[in-house]
């Protein structure tokens, strides 16, 4: 069966996801073709952290955490999810009635704060749902979502107003609680404050980390924003077509990049402080990211990468340890990359 | 931050509580011709309601001495002064030249109308026997016929009181039966996606392709003569509306299609919420506006069918009394030229249509709450 005992994987680890991929059949001019969303992903989320996924937009980061979450059926691959009881089970493999028993354990915050809730529903009927789905009574969601408000920074009277009467921050915030109504141990951000402004998402950002420490949440943080994830993340991945090309500790990562893509993203973040000016050249990307579905020959990245040579068209190179990190790049040892000063 | 929810309760509080349902209205009511066409079509439904008791005559009372008499007139004004509402007694004559029979009105013996008169004795929807009568004259040979009277000498209103029965609900079994169609292949449809899309609506676009005047003269003529003519027409728009939910269905599709893209939905479902409970509680409310609206527009396309169908001899066939059967009875020159007003169920038609479509114009822009 499906679920495995608790040794399957270190204790530490809550999340594994091991060779991931989604596949999807799309109608091209002369025909089916297949998008190779996602492809090979494979990392592990420990018990307390905040696990970051960067890419530009079609990286398939929001697919990950789709899949992750059991909202697409996986085309390959396994995801290992420690339950809250200590076993393991392989989420991969259920189906969508075995799942439900364990979808509280996991919960989701999404990037738009206006279509994520049902107008049609008050603040009360909304963060109430996953318990009223998990059969509690209705004294206790009233007595929950009123908890929940007041977590998340709302009075507790709102419990009957509709979303339509709240502001995009404040509608961010009914999703955080939503999220939180089942006591969740994983929770998938998915580019959670990108649609906030600055000060507003930085809010919900420290709004985000209290949680953490209060609930003692994990979080798997997908972005864009690669200030954010060096300010929430313990650890990143950035991903690039559908693939990871670099993975590790935060800081490391920013000080010094070994794939030339995490370079070029690093080049990209605007350094507000001028005395921390970059030292040397930055690197510019150049193009655009090509499509899924008729990905580049060899390391997908060479078409736009300023090192690429004839070896990097011809041979994709595989995912491995380089000093303590996991990098996809034939020359990761040999390049001396530019990070940023944190 | 700039959140006037923050604040504590002030007048917006109502807003901010208020459902979909009551922003709908809200839009709804500053809609002045949808609203004035919805008070006129409950007016309308009540009549037909109580038809027994607001029909001064039954239906089916014959007169064979007033045939084709015109329309009366109510008056106030009478030997130099103002009186309680009265007509003038009518006296059969008979024109010297043409031979043709006329009524004309003797000034000299007005008919006082009464209100709550006891008249002709009617079962009030076969639950209770009563006499009572919205109106009406009291004298024994003389009748009071606001809108004139048929070669039969009926009572044109009574009968188109009684039409408005048949006409506004006959229908309303077949509309409401291709809606539940429609409603739940769309849905079945639109969120499963895949083989089942696939071949639901190619099922769809057959079901189009049928000819339905030919289907409906086909089973007009197929069904036994003896049957009750009601229920005879009630058994074709159920057949119809086999025909008929596809358009619907459609509509309903191309939702489900989208929004079951929306984050909310995704979000129902990763709470753990069965199929049956995100397309119940999240997906169709989305719709229910959309649908309301729909029905109100689909619901004057059944009168009008009933109308026409009736007129060709096709749909509802006498001693039932409908609009079109009414109408049925004005299909020839004569009527035309010599009693006009048995055009008049006519105008009811026109009249109820329009509001019904002023109405489901008002439902439509008042629909999406969130839309603007």
């Amino acid at each position: 069966m499906s679920v495995l005992p608790a040794e399957a994987m270190p204790a530490e680890v809550l999340v594994r996801v091991e060779g991931l991929s989604k596949h999807f059949g799309v109608k091209t001019g002369s025909g089916q073709a297949l998008l190779r969303a996602v492809d090979d992903v494979s990392f592990d989320i420990r018990k307390g952290e905040t696990f970051g996924l960067v890419g530009e937009s079609g990286s398939g980061k929001s697919t990950v955490a789709r899949l992750m979450l059991r909202a697409y059926r996986l085309t390959a691959g396994r995801v290992l999810f420690r339950l809250s009881d200590g076993t393991v089970a392989d989420i991969s493999a259920l189906d969508d009635r075995a799942m439900r028993p364990i979808r509280r354990e996991m919960q989701m915050i999404f990037q738009d704060p206006y279509s994520s809730l049902n107008p049609r529903m008050t603040l009360r009927d909304l963060i109430g749902e996953p318990m009223s789905v998990h059969g509690a009574t209705r004294a206790e969601i009233d007595a929950r979502v009123a908890e929940l408000l007041a977590c998340v920074g709302l009075r507790p009277e709102y419990a009957g107003r509709y979303p339509h009467a709240f502001s995009g921050g404040q509608r961010q915030r009914i999703g955080i609680a939503r999220a939180l109504a089942l006591s969740p141990a994983l929770i998938a951000a998915d580019e959670a404050v990108s649609a906030l402004d600055v000060s507003v998402a930085a809010q919900n950002i420290n709004l985000l980390q209290d949680l953490q420490e209060q609930f003692d949440l994990t979080y798997l943080f997908i972005t864009h924003d690669l200030g954010m994830v060096e300010h929430i993340s313990n650890r990143i991945a950035v991903m690039y077509l559908g693939r990871i090309v670099e993975l590790g500790e935060t800081e490391e990562i920013f000080a010094r990049p070994m794939h030339p893509y995490t370079e070029a993203l690093l080049g990209a973040v605007p350094q507000p402080d001028p005395r921390k000016r970059r030292s040397g050249r930055r690197q510019v990307l150049k193009g655009e990211v090509p499509s899924a579905v008729n990905p580049p020959s060899g390391c997908a990245f060479h078409p736009r990468c300023p090192y690429a040579t004839e070896r990097c068209a011809a041979e994709l190179p595989a995912l491995r340890e380089v000093g303590g990190r996991q990098v996809r790049c034939h020359f990761a040892e040999e390049l001396a990359l530019q990070g940023v000063e944190a | 931050m700039t959140d006037f929810a923050d604040s504590p309760e002030t007048d917006g509080a109502e807003l901010y509580r208020a459902s979909a349902r009551q922003l709908i209205w809200w839009r709804f009511r500053k809609h002045r011709l949808a609203v004035v066409s919805l008070v006129f079509l409950v007016f309308a439904y009540l009549v037909a309601i109580f038809a027994e008791f607001i029909a001064p005559y039954q239906p089916g009372s014959i007169e064979k001495l007033q045939t084709f008499v015109q329309p009366q007139v109510v008056r106030v004004w009478h030997d130099g002064g103002f009186h309680a509402p009265f007509v003038y007694e009518l006296k059969r004559t008979r024109d010297p030249e043409t031979a043709r029979v006329r009524y004309v009105e003797d000034r000299e013996k007005p008919l006082p109308v009464r209100f709550f008169v006891r008249g002709e004795r009617y079962e009030f929807w076969g639950l209770w026997e009563s006499d009572l009568h919205l109106f009406g004259i009291e004298h024994r040979k003389q009748k009071l016929n606001l809108l004139g009277t048929d070669s039969l000498g009926r009572d044109l209103f009574s009968r188109l009181v009684y039409g408005a029965r048949v006409t506004l609900s006959a229908g309303l079994v077949g509309v409401i039966f291709a809606f539940v169609l429609g409603l739940f292949f769309g849905s079945i449809s639109g969120y499963y996606g895949g083989w089942l899309d696939a071949s639901i609506q190619r099922l769809m676009e057959f079901i189009r392709s049928i000819p339905t005047i030919p289907l409906w003269m086909g089973l007009a003529a197929a069904l036994p003569i003896e049957w009750d003519p009601l229920f005879v027409y009630v058994l074709i728009t159920l057949i119809l509306a086999l025909i008929g939910w596809t358009h619907l269905a459609r509509v309903v599709r191309g939702r489900f299609l989208s929004l079951r893209e929306e984050d909310y939905v995704m979000a129902a479902r990763l709470a753990g919420a069965s199929e049956y409970r995100i397309v119940t509680k999240h997906m169709l409310p989305a719709m229910t506006s959309y649908i309301i609206a729909a029905m109100t527009l689909a619901v004057p396309e059944m009168i009008l069918g009933e109308t026409a169908l009736s007129f060709l001899g096709l749909g509802l066939r006498p001693p039932v009394v409908s609009w079109g059967v009414l109408l049925q009875d004005a299909q020839n020159l004569r009527s035309i030229s010599l009693a006009p007003w048995l055009l008049t169920p006519g105008v009811a038609v026109v009249c109820v249509v329009l509001a019904f479509n002023f109405l489901g114009d008002g439902l439509r822009d008042a629909a999406d709450p969130y839309g603007q």
